[in-house]
């Protein structure tokens, strides 16, 4: 040991010494981190909203530019019909949870950034499929167009 | 023409204000958010690893065990530059080290943000203003070290100014955190020549370590210090090796540590990646430029620099500064064909501060030799050519032309015959950073659809 020191630099012990402090770094760190974290955390990363982003009054503000391409015919498109101004998008179905109005209409608030509350709960919607009254239960299948009014 | 040492700090101070003022400038709005949706990734990687204990992005990669689909509209990316399909977010991601994702999705919970869309394009793209003002002082010490003050001056001043190099260098890709780190491996390697203490070995060894943690493509200093080494310090060689080389491995170690399976999965898959870029990779790597996958920016510096490097390449030189810049041109040349996959624009970003560097060489070698001037002139006619040709209209031009045609004419034929080239290669330099300067201003939000 004396000699390999002295002859320059023991390379297995810095190696071990580093792949040691390396792993338990690492390894202590991600139990540290995980110990902590929450089952809800993840959700709360991908789905919780902006605090800097203000929701709109106005559903038909915004609208989606683009068609999910990489979808294939897994989309449905909604139209909202607000009072002066209307607008058009089409939606992954891949990104909608659970597959209902409901859920579709979430989706596209929090990608329109509006208040999804205006149009499920607001009671001065109302949204159709192929000319029939949908309720936010009703399950949506793909190539769906819906349209929803405002009153 | 000896500069005094404060003279030449103050020099490079103001090399250093004016890059990160023109990388600040807009920072935020040029390139467009969304453009690349790989910024948010980078940053959510960093995020996630740090909240959960496991890294979450979005991968172009298949074999992934756990994948879900969100739109995650940050910055309005949807209503303009995403396209219509939402992200697709994989876990645990490893399509690249987290290094980057640490610092910029880091940097993004310190100023408050608690979940990705709330890692806004001007939080994460800081740290990177930060990185690339870093890499110009990096190049400039470079070439002061390895040629002399005024070359790392004239280099400075290019990579702080080049115009594709100020805007791409905004953005969070993991090129933009292997440059810092490739130049520094190659600053302390130069310091190690010229001093022979070790210790600036072990520096260069870390840092090119550190390279790879940033994206698997910075091995290129691993690869390229080796081969400089292995020329003529060879007894030094397996230190470097051994120390960069368990300093990468931490991704591995990293990976190990979350989902061995999965690591060594993606792993696989990465190195099966659908070769988009093709045999005409280099020629297109010197004949376009592009910024994001889709959205071309002539940058004239990028190819004059290509032709400099060339000019280098062809000259007999026993310095190591030299020798550098054309290991580390061909290495980074191995690593684009290699390890590339499809045309992305950042693909080719670690090439410009080599090329900066071959710019300020042969610049500097015009003042003393005759025999580059003419050719530096012609180089340096070429980029403010193409800067005028933006500037102003053809129609407009005409009113100039005359001046322009028998001006430029008289030059080169004045370049063949006197000696008097000093004056004529600094106007030349100053005009072409003006209008460099000039050219950055003029791209704003409205304009930027047009830059081609």
């Amino acid at each position: 040991m004396k000699r390999e020191i002295e002859a320059g630099f023991n390379w297995f012990g810095y190696l071990m010494f580093f792949y040691v402090g390396a792993g338990l770094i690492i390894g202590g760190g991600l139990y540290f981190i995980r110990s902590r974290a929450r089952k809800s955390d993840f959700n709360s990363l991908i789905d919780s909203a902006s605090k800097w982003q203000q929701l709109s009054n106005n559903p038909c503000k915004f609208q989606i530019q683009g068609e999910p391409g990489d979808s294939g015919k897994n989309y449905i498109k909604i139209r909202l019909n607000c009072k002066n101004s209307h607008s058009d998008n089409t939606l992954s179905l891949n990104a909608i949870e659970p597959l209902t109005l409901g859920g579709a209409i979430k989706t596209l608030a929090s990608v329109n950034m509006f208040d999804a509350e205006t149009i499920i709960n607001g009671g001065h919607w109302e949204c159709e499929l192929n000319n029939k009254v949908m309720n936010t239960e009703t399950v949506i299948s793909p190539m769906s167009q819906i349209n929803c009014y405002e009153n | 023409m000896k500069i005094k040492l404060g003279l030449r700090i103050f020099l490079v101070l103001i090399i250093i204000l004016g890059s990160f003022y023109l990388r600040y400038r807009d920072f935020d709005k040029v390139p467009f958010a969304g453009e690349s949706m790989d910024e948010y990734s980078y940053s959510w990687v960093g995020m996630s690893l740090l909240k959960i204990g496991v890294p979450v992005g979005i991968s172009g990669i298949g074999g992934y065990a756990n994948s879900i689909s969100r739109y995650e509209n940050i910055d309005n990316v949807f209503q303009s530059t995403a396209g219509g399909n939402p992200e697709t977010l994989n876990w645990p991601w490893f399509d690249h080290p987290p290094l980057l994702g640490l610092i910029t999705g880091g940097f993004a919970m310190l100023k408050g943000a608690s979940n990705f869309k709330e890692t806004n394009i001007y939080i994460i793209r800081k740290p990177m203003i930060v990185l690339g003002t870093i890499s110009v002082l990096l190049v400039t010490l470079i070439g002061w070290v390895n040629f002399g003050f005024l070359t790392g001056f004239v280099s400075g001043i290019f990579y702080g100014t080049m115009p594709i190099v100020v805007i791409g260098s905004r953005m969070v890709q993991g090129e933009n955190g292997v440059i810092p780190a490739y130049l520094a491996a190659i600053l302390f390697i130069s310091l190690f020549y010229k001093t022979k203490n070790r210790n600036w070995l072990t520096l260069a060894a870390v840092l090119s370590g550190v390279a790879c943690l940033f994206k698997l493509s910075g091995l290129v200093a691993v690869l390229a210090i080796s081969l400089t080494l292995a020329k003529d310090n060879k007894k030094y060689l397996g230190q470097f090796l051994i120390i960069s080389l368990s300093v990468a491995s931490l991704f591995v170690v990293y990976g190990l540590a979350i989902d061995p399976i999965q690591f060594l999965t993606t792993f696989v898959s990465n190195s099966s990646r659908f070769y988009g870029i093709g045999p005409e990779s280099v020629f297109r790597l010197i004949t376009q430029v592009k910024i994001t996958n889709v959205k071309y920016f002539t940058d004239p510096v990028v190819l004059i620099g290509w032709l400099a490097l060339f000019g280098l390449f062809f000259r007999k030189s026993r310095k190591l500064g030299d020798g550098l810049l054309k290991t580390f041109g061909v290495s980074w040349t191995v690593m684009y064909i290699v390890l590339g996959s499809y045309p992305h624009g950042w693909y080719a970003f670690p090439f410009f501060p080599i090329l900066a560097l071959a710019l300020g060489r042969v610049w500097v070698l015009a003042l003393d030799f005759h025999e580059y001037f003419s050719g530096i002139l012609m180089l340096g006619i070429a980029g403010i050519g193409y800067f005028l040709s933006r500037m102003l209209d053809i129609n407009y031009f005409q009113k100039v032309a005359t001046y322009w045609k028998f001006g430029i004419g008289a030059l080169l034929v004045f370049s063949m015959i006197s000696q008097k080239r000093k004056f004529i290669l600094v106007i030349v330099l100053l005009f072409l950073v003006f209008l460099e300067i000039h050219y950055l201003n003029s791209i704003t939000v409205d304009t930027w659809y047009k830059v081609s």
